[in-house]
């Protein structure tokens, strides 16, 4: 022992050993932080923040162009990462996009296939998988799928959600269920109570990474902005479609939808509630710059669907139009992300996340999960995408909306009804972006109609498609 | 009160509230192809207001012209149920094929299906309050009371369904119905 300290500490130390030693600090600096992940192959593994809201469509963004709505926080996710502009939802509905982002899987595989068909606590989520990776985990925010009460998911360490209204839960004084427990919360906004627990939770201090799924109630029905921001944009010309007008929600079955009210007044509130989103996301991120884990953190921004504002005479979703399917879909990752800024026009899917996540922690992606990981596209914008998916959505009683299914290419879509209750439609989407001419009938149609059932007919078998007749 | 031919007391009145709700949902439905911002919101709102008037409170105007045609009571409950019967069978059209039949039935329920008849009949309740009313006044006929045993089962009745149906723009009803859905169907 004493041979062996002498021969430590007594040691004379040469120029070589000197040179060797400042050559390898010098190495291991130019290798940066993560030296053992690069060394032994592991990634690092960055803070996970999901923040995912509900019906927000994906062009309610100021980077995506708005005419009014101004979102810098959100903005800023886009500008210093990445900006899905062709990301999709496989079903056009809360809970099974919602179970869809959270298994990697389509609604007819996981089993939640409208918001009154319950989840199956065998499902196996991102999270619980995040957790054997020796992530610290929370789940806050938006449950709302189907059940008695709230699941017992596996691989939580938190679980704040709510059951009000269905679970749908209210924008003001929400009862919040914390960890089992239900608390009132009176005078509390929702957007900013959730926010509250998720910086708690980000604040702690803790050995190993985290994973935090912040899910909101907001942007949903009733649209109710926070005190400060409401009538934010009572004066500004709203640039709906022409086809849109503000008693679309009392006409051709859309109060079965339960949203009795003039849809100007509506978008408005929408609006606005969109802004209370962005500010919550922004104290999120400024928590983050100051802790200065910001760069280590994987941040990812979704909306669950997307929604009508009168485009082809619509409110709500569901249906396969671009307006209800598209999503906005950001992610910062610095460490993957070669250029900042990038807006990638492979399609992503909300299927996709999951095996994203785990791909980019350096985890086995499960075979049952469908999506498909986007961190080559992370990497490189010339990363290949998916040709082709197929969009799926079951009959949610009362709604007089029926069975449909579709496969969506980088320029077509081709849509079938249950039963063919409405006609086959083949839209354009190069030519015609608004889908206001159905091609189905034309010669090229007929062609082209042809190949994409078979897409159709593929994808389906391909991923184990069956449908439900109601939910 | 002189009792004038079948068509005239029964039909007129249907037809005239049945077609405004025709011309109004076709003119609405039209009123989005219309490009002139301007003309495509005078198109809406007058279309609306005709399609709310016809299918909601139909009742009120096809029930005074009955009345005074001298339509007997049942045939004037029929007059005002015509055009909320026909507005709910276009609805239901929509829903053919998608769902189970017991499903389909249960849709009968839901408040907006059931809520309209519900209103006709409190607007025909409301509206033969002014139509004895005015009818004393003419007349002098006393014997006629403005709350007979018919009118006031009438009255009762409709307002008391329609508040259940209704009340807070549905949604209380609306929950207790999805209950039962789930319940029945699931």
């Amino acid at each position: 022992m004493n041979e062996s300290k002498e021969s430590i500490f007594n040691r004379r130390i040469t120029r070589r050993d000197a040179l060797m030693t400042a050559g390898s600090a010098a190495l291991a600096g130019m290798m940066g932080p993560h030296l053992t992940s690069r060394v032994f192959g592991k990634p690092f593994q960055p803070n996970i923040i999901f923040i995912l809201t509900d019906d927000h469509r994906w062009d309610a963004l100021s980077c995506m162009g708005h005419p009014f709505i101004e979102t810098p926080n959100l903005d800023r996710i886009a500008g210093e990462g990445i900006l899905f502009e062709n990301a999709f939802v496989t079903t056009s509905l809360c809970s099974p996009s919602r179970a869809s982002f959270l298994t990697g899987q389509y609604a007819h595989t996981h089993g939640v296939v409208t918001n009154h068909t319950p989840w199956n606590n065998r499902n196996i989520t991102f999270i619980e998988l995040l957790k054997k990776a020796g992530y610290d985990t929370a789940f806050i925010g938006k449950w709302h799928m189907p059940g008695k009460g709230l699941p017992r998911l596996r691989g939580l360490d938190h679980f704040i959600s709510f059951t009000k209204e269905g679970g749908q839960g209210i924008y003001y004084d929400c009862p919040l269920i914390i960890d089992g427990v239900e608390t009132e919360r009176k005078g509390k906004y929702i957007t900013e109570d959730l926010t509250d627990f998720a910086l708690k939770f980000i604040e702690r201090k803790r050995r190993n990474p985290f994973c935090l799924y912040l899910s909101h109630k907001a942007v949903h029905f009733g649209f109710r902005p926070p005190k400060h921001l409401n009538h934010l944009y009572d004066n500004v010309d709203l640039k709906l479609p022409p086809e849109s007008d503000t008693w679309i929600t009392y006409t051709n079955n859309h109060p079965f939808v339960g949203a009795l009210l003039p849809m100007n007044f509506m978008y408005r509130n929408y609006c606005e509630t969109v802004v209370s989103v962005d500010e919550q996301v922004g104290r999120i991120l400024s928590r983050l710059d100051e802790m200065g884990i910001m760069d280590d953190t994987l941040i990812i921004y979704a909306g669950d669907n997307g929604h009508f504002w009168g485009e082809h005479g619509l409110y709500d979703k569901r249906l396969a139009y671009e307006e209800s399917i598209r999503i906005p879909f950001l992610m910062r990752y610095p460490r993957l992300t070669r250029n900042p800024g990038m807006r990638a026009q492979q399609m992503a899917l909300n299927i996709d996340l999951a095996p994203t996540l785990l791909d980019i922690i350096g985890t086995r992606i499960p075979t049952h999960m469908q999506g498909k990981s986007l961190k080559p596209i992370l990497q490189s914008s010339h990363a290949p995408g998916r040709r082709s998916w197929l969009y799926e959505h079951f009959p949610v009683f009362p709604i007089h909306i029926p069975g449909i299914t579709a496969v969506r290419t980088d320029s077509y879509k081709y849509i079938e009804y249950q039963k063919d209750i409405r006609p086959k439609e083949l839209f354009d989407l190069k030519a015609d972006p608004r889908e206001k001419k159905n091609i189905i009938k034309t010669q090229k149609g007929i062609q082209l109609a042809k190949e994409l059932k078979e897409e159709m007919e593929k994808l389906k078998r391909k991923t184990g498609y069956k449908f439900f007749t109601h939910g | 009160m002189a009792r004038q031919s079948f068509s005239r007391r029964v039909v007129f009145p249907i037809v005239v509230v049945m077609s405004t709700m025709v011309i109004s949902i076709n003119a609405y439905d039209l009123s989005r192809s219309i490009e002139n911002r301007s003309a495509h919101a005078l198109m809406v709102h007058l279309s609306i207001i005709l399609m709310f008037a016809s299918i909601w409170l139909g009742a009120l105007f096809a029930n005074t012209i009955a009345f005074f045609r001298g339509a007997s009571f049942s045939e004037r409950l029929i007059v005002c149920l015509a055009t909320p019967v026909i507005w709910c069978a276009k609805t239901l059209y929509h829903y053919v094929g998608i769902y189970s039949t017991g499903e389909f039935f249960f849709l009968f329920l839901h408040h907006y299906i059931i809520g309209c008849p519900v209103v006709a009949i409190l607007c025909m309740g409301l509206s033969e309050i002014w139509c004895r009313k005015i009818y004393r006044q003419k007349t002098g006929d006393t014997s006629v009371r403005i709350f007979s045993l018919n009118n006031t089962i009438i009255l009762i009745t409709g307002l008391s369904l329609a508040t259940f149906f209704l009340w807070n723009g549905g949604h209380d009803y609306y929950y207790l119905y999805m209950d039962m859905y789930s319940y029945i169907f699931l």
